[in-house]
């Protein structure tokens, strides 16, 4: 295969990962699947797209890779070390190898706090050497993500939708994840700065060895970012491929859905006189 | 059009936008964030925050200047002949009100009805969005129904009254693709059946081929660009369409090698509302700038057919 690493050991992986919710008060006996046996894996310095309708469990997969939902049955490994059946304590041992950026920055930084606080954080509380140091490595992500020095200092408020969203990256990457997960993360943004974002991420990713899972409705943005696509239609993958043979030859019904709904609504913008 | 703000300075969120639209047409807004379509959208309704205010202009609509109509009368026209569609379907509908009930208020606020032909016009308006699953979706809560469900409620208040205009801000953008396409498709035929003109409201470029007949590019509280769809999409003239345009990721034909090539940026950030500024207000980010750009605004130059572009290049 064409990807590197393929003979090694996968960095994330899932093996019939099931994930039920309650359906609350009303009906306590009544469950609902969120994913249905759900089996990837993903192998280091790559990025698998994750795509699929509205409720097809793209972000509950998300959490559970992620370590912050508890999977119902099933197995999820992390760098070789089995995670779902561990307890709070170990986990937080394992929860610096993965992190996880949200849709909305707005909504996932602390307005009150300056950059640098809220890229200090994670590190103080993993206990992660002296203060000093703490805010070294801050000012160090922050100057990677494109913020400049001068603004280390501004409460997250006042920074742009872009830049919030390079401040939760550099926040993600504080602790030297091997995973990330991407959960919608440029969906919020403008064109103008999904672009940047997206550039900014796969920058990141050749720089640091990164993968990612990037969980999006933008077809298009997956088939740019993702070297493999996952279809995801309700708790299921329903498909999956590198990301130019699930595009070009979608087999499921759901995948041909989801291109011809994505094509007829970039074709125009896409002309030859732009390209 | 401008904002106070708490120090007692204003700023500019508008500046200067001249466009008409005739029954029947449907014209696409295309901005980024804080380029000025929300508050085009609110100044157009009446509904602007109190610390908006609009300096200068007038909106024309059947024959009469919205801008000098009174509070009273606006609430007459808002709704019944012109009707807003609002970004977040799950805010804009009551949580604890049942869907009929809400379209209902509508057409109890502008026309006579009570009781029986009341209702049935309630039925009559559901059934022209859920063409087959009108009566259980009618006695639904928001909170039963899915995100393009809860969207197609949202049209339904929207056309009650039977408007002319339906100003749409981006009543898509929390959708999935196909969920959009279901909605744009409906949208098509309310509008050929009705005879309405639309305002569509979005950031998304590649919402609007197939969508709207006329697309005006908002940069800046200005309109950087405006004309036919497919010439504004496919050949357009101003570098911030151009620029904005290359920004969208290919959906494939490129092959495996090119696929993890970065994507075209827009130099700089937009600055957030009408900047005070001598030259063109994307001066700054320009990439084809010369030395005029900076020291006064360009005028609207037409370059086609019904296609109009604010930049001195497009002159030449």
């Amino acid at each position: 295969m064409e990807f590197a690493g393929k003979d090694a050991q996968p960095i994330l992986r899932a093996d019939n990962v099931v994930k039920r919710f309650g359906a609350g008060a009303v009906a306590r006996d009544r469950e609902v699947s969120a994913l249905a046996g759900i089996s990837l894996e993903v192998y280091s310095g790559t990025t698998l797209a994750v795509v699929g309708p509205s409720g097809s469990g793209k972000s509950t997969l998300g959490f559970c890779l992620a370590c912050l939902e508890r999977v119902s049955s099933g197995k999820v490994w992390i760098a070789g070390t089995e995670v779902s059946g561990l307890g709070e304590r170990e986990l937080r041992a394992v929860r610096p190898t993965v992190q996880l950026v949200f849709q909305d920055p707005a909504s996932s930084l602390n307005p009150r706090m300056s950059a640098r606080e809220l890229v200090m954080e994670p590190l103080k509380i993993q206990n992660w050497r002296g203060k000093e140091e703490q805010g070294a490595r801050a000012r160090e992500l922050l100057d990677r993500v494109g913020i400049a020095k001068a603004k280390e200092g501004r409460r997250s408020g006042e920074f742009s939708g872009g830049q919030k969203q390079r401040i939760a990256i550099a926040r993600a990457l504080a602790l030297e994840p091997k995973v990330v997960i991407l959960d919608e993360s440029l969906s919020a943004l403008d064109c103008s700065v999904q672009a940047k974002i997206a550039n900014l991420l796969m920058e990141l990713q050749s720089y640091l060895g990164l993968t990612y899972v990037f969980i999006t409705h933008d077809l298009a943005m997956a088939a740019h970012l993702g070297d493999e696509i996952a279809v995801m239609n309700g708790g299921r993958i329903v498909e999956r491929g590198s990301a130019r043979r699930v595009v070009d030859a979608p087999a499921h019904e759901v995948t041909q859905r989801l291109v011809n709904a994505s094509r007829s609504r970039t074709a125009v913008a896409r002309s030859p006189q732009l390209v | 059009m401008s904002y106070g703000a708490t120090d007692g300075s204003r700023a500019k969120a508008l500046a200067g936008l001249d466009f008409s639209l005739r029954a029947g047409e449907t014209i696409g807004v295309l901005g980024e964030s804080g380029s000025g379509k929300s508050t085009l959208a609110a100044a157009l309704l009446g509904i602007l925050p109190p610390n908006g205010r609009i300096t200068a202009g007038s909106v024309c609509f059947e024959g009469q200047d919205l801008l000098k109509t009174g509070a009273r009368a606006m609430e007459k026209i808002r709704g019944a002949r012109i009707a807003l569609i609002s970004q977040e379907p799950s805010q804009a509908l009551h949580p604890a009100m049942r869907v009929n009930a809400q379209v209902r208020d509508v057409i109890a606020a502008h026309q006579p009805l009570r009781g029986r032909p009341l209702r049935d016009r309630v039925q009559y308006v559901l059934s022209t969005v859920f063409p087959s699953e009108a009566e259980r979706i009618s006695a639904s809560y928001p909170h039963q129904l899915s995100g393009g469900q809860r969207a197609r409620v949202l049209i339904a208040q929207a056309i009650a009254c039977e408007p002319a205009l339906i100003v749409a801000d981006e009543p898509t953008a929390s959708l999935d693709a196909e969920t959009q396409q279901e909605i744009i498709s409906l949208f098509r035929e309310l509008e050929r059946k009705m005879q309405l003109s639309v305002i569509w409201i979005t950031h998304n470029p590649a919402l609007l081929s197939g969508l709207v007949d006329r697309v005006m590019v908002l940069y800046a509280g200005k309109a950087a660009e405006i004309g036919p769809t497919e010439t504004v999409l496919c050949a357009p003239r101003h570098p911030y369409t151009q620029g904005l345009l290359q920004c969208l990721p290919p959906l494939s034909g490129e092959n495996q090698a090119g696929r993890k090539l970065k994507l075209a940026v827009i130099s700089g950030e937009a600055p957030g509302g009408n900047p005070d500024t001598s030259g063109c207000v994307f001066e700054p980010r320009c990439a084809e700038r010369v030395a005029v750009c900076a020291q006064r605004e360009p005028e609207v130059v037409r370059v086609g057919n019904a296609h109009e572009v604010s930049c001195f290049k497009a002159g030449c």
